[in-house]
């Protein structure tokens, strides 16, 4: 019979599922010198970033969307989320650090607001492509999630 | 149904607006955490509203037929100088307060004598001893504690109704008691 030695801190314990967490690790005949226990699942709110992908695709049941809204010159224009959220872009997109699940929300509502003297004329898409798809020309405007699949774009266009 | 808030508001899209419409947008009922779930909105009055829904699925097909929907007030409003998000999704417990017995747990150090085995120098198991001290929770006595015992049939036959019933009730520690009123 061979004997295994572990010398460095090699072996990690996920602090959920069948093995309960740090408690059970003194039943170790090792001990718990080169055991640490690995958190594998904490956050109930999941930040989403560019690195983890636009789609959050299915979770828990519920369709989440990601909507980016931009605004095709912020002198001429801001845009914002009214509702769920009121959120606004001042100068920059506006929307990814934002999801919404179906489940709690059937629609969102986007403002264009005109920087004087310029005016909003519409808004449409910028993907999925084909862009330049339009959307409505009223500068509130309630987005269904009839509307889209996944991530979506959208532009308002102020002249 | 629905629910008027008899108080004067100021919105960033739709003006200062003196009798807000609230309206449920959806509803949803966890059984297993015994919740029951709304989501609602804000207009500026009963036309405003009814100019945001549908009459037939086929209708919100294309968003450019939707010239006349312009979403509800913008969660961000001002009320007796005060900015804030008016409350959008709102969980309601569903159940009972009872009466429960818990135990007092309580951190004490705990020593035990672990058996493990080992290798002597032929290579032969034997049997070895060592102690540890851990700290765990140790029951001390018990107490009695008001809980909420999850039970959906609270709903009753109403489920509706029992909604904008705890929706006013929540509104009304907004805007005040009285304030809110049915419409």
């Amino acid at each position: 019979m061979s004997v295994v030695s572990f010398t460095s801190s090699n072996i990690r314990f996920g602090n959920q599922g069948t093995f309960g967490g740090t408690t059970q690790l003194s039943n170790l005949w090792m001990g718990t010198t080169n055991v640490s226990l690995q958190t594998i699942y904490t956050a109930i709110i999941y930040p989403r970033g560019p690195a983890n992908g636009a789609n959050l695709a299915t979770f828990r049941s519920s369709k989440w969307r990601v909507i980016r809204l931009r605004s095709n010159d912020y002198a001429k224009g801001n845009v914002s989320f009214t509702y769920p959220i009121t959120v606004s872009s001042a100068g920059n997109p506006v929307g990814d650090n934002y999801t919404f699940s179906n489940l709690d929300y059937a629609y969102v509502t986007i403002t264009a607001t005109a920087t004087y003297p310029y005016t909003f004329q519409r808004w449409e898409t910028l993907l999925p492509t084909p862009a330049g798809t339009s959307i409505s020309t009223s500068s509130s405007v309630a987005l269904y999630f009839t509307d889209w699949t996944g991530y979506y774009e959208v532009r308002a266009v102020f002249a | 149904m629905a629910l008027q808030i008899n108080q004067e508001i100021e919105t960033i899209n739709k003006g200062i607006v003196t009798n807000p419409y609230l309206r449920i947008e959806s509803y949803r009922i966890d059984k297993v955490l015994g919740y029951l779930l709304v989501s609602c909105a804000m207009f500026r009055d009963k036309n405003d509203a009814d100019s945001n829904k549908f009459i037939y699925h086929e209708d919100y097909a294309q968003p450019m037929g939707r010239a006349g929907q312009t979403g509800p007030i913008a969660t961000l409003i001002t009320y007796n100088d005060n900015s804030f998000e008016y409350p959008v999704i709102i969980e309601f417990p569903l159940g009972t307060s009872e009466i429960v017995t818990e135990d007092i747990l309580e951190d004490q150090e705990v020593t035990r004598t672990i058996t493990y085995n080992d290798f002597d120098e032929n290579g032969d198991i034997v049997e070895k001893t060592r102690t540890e001290t851990t700290i765990e929770k140790v029951k001390t006595g018990t107490h009695e504690v008001t809980k909420s015992k999850i039970d959906i049939s609270v709903i009753g036959s109403d489920p509706y109704g029992l909604a904008y019933e705890k929706l006013k009730t929540h509104y009304e520690g907004i805007f005040g008691a009285g304030n809110v009123t049915d419409c």
